[in-house]
């Protein structure tokens, strides 16, 4: 189940909310805008990402996610093309698959990163950021040599390895791994086969969802329609 | 008209100035800012002694390691709390596991706040450790906890255990039904860093390992008051003093070394009180290894190299195609973290695959 809905937020260039399983999200994107001097580089845009828990205040675990979110975010905006300036990016969960207090799960980052990834998109998309491709992240489980793309909490825990694989689509092909995390006990076969099975799903996402998402918004935003 | 003169910086200069140019000129003569090779790993030196732990009561388990000037001490210390026993019913799988609860410090010289940096590394050893499944949840569990019994004629306490003096211990009147669980607070302290970010982590999992390998627990006892004990630990269940109804029982640890036992890794065997000497601490964990993928300008083309364990100014901020894998040595990953910073040094399929061939190298060495 997923269902995306953009520019929500008045106040910020661009924002996007996100349901994608059972984690709802929320992200907005300022930017680019004058930044603090201490953020500023000289030849490229500066990112500021914050992360916010659906519950409580954020932790180190909101710190680790938002250094992947960075990792990723600054190698896919085009930097050089607003130097000097600052392009704020906030992630707010709305419903978190993660310490859920029924359950005595232990805590997984897959699903929220994974959502945040694909929730960024249409964010930046939104605010009009360059970005030098499109991209898909796909939270994955594997149990015995089986997929399973977007998995709940519990497949999470029953799970023999846990990933979370985010593909640069250019042209409507995934043509490289822009990130992966891990875990888990991970044979190499099977390691290999997750990619080559994710490159598939990824492609399928980007023109189901991505794509259309894109067109519909283009065609509704269109100043000078008819 | 006044010619303009080429500049020329020597080299440990240019390295400050601009640590790429002079990263690039390392590299195209075949060779790292640090005078490795490129899947040169920076050596390792592991104390063998156990001496913070035995000179440190609260300190159950340790250990210092050395890469080059940066130093790596790790000291595990324990908590007790409470458990619901009603939520371990379902059998998850993974839900049988548990973690340590690190807090890595750098010491730069000042205090205040921990940086960026130490809450990242203290996060990713947190969660690494829990999904590479090491720590089995009953292996922290607290069983048969013993009773301190008040002798009025010699004035003295004495713990009996329910194991180990059965007799005595049915006279006991003691109604204790609460379970209890250890857990593991590991401080990581690090001094004169020098290496990449991605190598401390490299090292403080290391380390933790090598101090879980290590780590003996003590055998708990309740007592009713606190006087006339050596370590006292207060429960957590105990914030909820001043409200009605709160036993005056104090949970202790038994300092009494002889009782002491190890901490029973997952797919690590335990013989008696040590490890089996064929069995290293790193099988069941696996070892941490860290690469940079960067493409270097050579005759028309560019060429993309692997350099393992990044180290120095000019790696750590060049190089942003990163990697960094566990892996043990029966071919089992347990994390991969993979990041293509840079469009110019895309980390391919096959470079992925050379890489973790040389951890799985790596892992066997160890």
């Amino acid at each position: 189940m997923t269902s995306v809905n953009t520019s929500l937020l008045q106040k910020s260039d661009g924002s996007a909310e996100l349901l994608l399983g059972s984690t709802k999200v929320i992200a907005s994107v300022t930017g680019p805008i004058e930044p603090k001097a201490r953020q500023e580089l000289p030849n490229q845009a500066s990112l500021e990402i914050l992360i916010r828990p659906a519950v409580g205040l954020a932790t180190t675990r909101e710190k680790l996610l938002e250094d992947k979110l960075r990792s990723l975010l600054q190698s896919i905006i085009v930097r050089f093309k607003y130097p000097r300036q600052l392009i704020q990016v906030v992630v707010q969960f709305l419903i978190s698959d993660s310490k859920r207090t029924e359950t005595d799960l232990v805590d997984y980052t897959s699903n929220d990163l994974n959502a945040a990834i694909n929730c960024c998109y249409y964010a930046l998309i939104d605010a009009g950021i360059a970005l030098k491709a499109s991209f898909v992240s796909l939270s994955i489980a594997v149990k015995n040599g089986n997929l399973t793309v977007n998995p709940t909490v519990y497949e999470l825990a029953q799970s023999d390895s846990h990933h979370v694989i985010c593909f640069n689509i250019e042209k409507g092909k995934a043509n490289k791994i822009l990130l992966l995390e891990s875990q888990g006990d991970i044979k190499e076969d099977e390691l290999f086969a997750m990619i080559s099975k994710a490159v598939e799903e990824a492609e399928k996402v980007h023109h189901e969802q991505q794509r259309k998402f894109v067109k519909e918004k283009v065609e509704n935003d269109y100043v000078w329609k008819q | 008209m006044a010619e303009l003169k080429q500049v020329s910086f020597p080299p440990d200069v240019l390295a400050r100035i601009a640590p790429d140019i002079s990263l690039h000129r390392h590299l195209s003569v075949g060779l790292r800012p640090n005078l490795r090779n490129f899947t040169e790993f920076k050596p390792v030196d592991i104390a063998s002694n156990n001496e913070i732990t035995d000179s440190n009561a609260n300190v159950f388990g340790s250990s210092v390691i050395k890469s080059g000037s940066t130093t790596v001490i790790n000291t595990i210390t324990l908590g007790v709390v409470e458990v619901n026993r009603s939520a371990n019913a379902a059998t998850h799988s993974n839900n049988d596991f548990t973690t340590v609860y690190p807090v890595v410090e750098i010491a730069r010289g000042r205090s205040g706040a921990p940086t960026d940096e130490e809450m990242i590394l203290s996060q990713t050893l947190h969660e690494s450790i829990l999904h590479s499944r090491l720590i089995p949840k009953t292996a922290l569990s607290i069983k048969n906890y013993g009773s301190a019994v008040y002798d009025a004629a010699t004035g003295k306490y004495t713990i009996y255990y329910p194991d180990l003096n059965p007799d005595e211990f049915e006279l006991i009147n003691f109604n204790h039904s609460k379970s209890y669980s250890f857990v593991l607070l590991s401080h990581i302290k690090i001094f004169s860093k020098q290496v990449s970010t991605s190598s401390l982590f490299d090292l403080c999992h290391m380390s933790t390992i090598q101090a879980l390998s290590r780590l003996a627990l003590p055998r708990v006892y309740i007592s009713d008051t606190s006087s006339g004990t050596k370590v006292s630990i207060r429960s957590r269940s105990s914030n909820t003093r001043g409200l009605v109804g709160v036993s005056k029982s104090n949970i202790n640890l038994d300092s009494n070394k002889d009782l002491y036992y190890p901490l029973s890794l997952n797919g690590a065997t335990v013989d008696g009180d040590a490890m089996v000497d064929s069995e290293g601490p790193f099988d069941a964990s696996g070892v941490s290894s860290n690469f940079g993928i960067i493409s270097i300008p050579e005759e028309e083309d560019r060429k993309t190299v692997l350099l393992a364990d990044l180290e120095g100014e000019a790696e750590e901020s060049s190089i942003l195609s990163r990697l960094s894998i566990i892996a043990t040595k029966d071919n089992v990953i347990k994390k991969i973290s993979l990041v293509n910073g840079d469009s110019d040094s895309e980390i391919t399929l096959d470079l992925l695959k050379q890489a973790i061939e040389i951890s799985k190298i790596r892992a066997q060495q160890m």
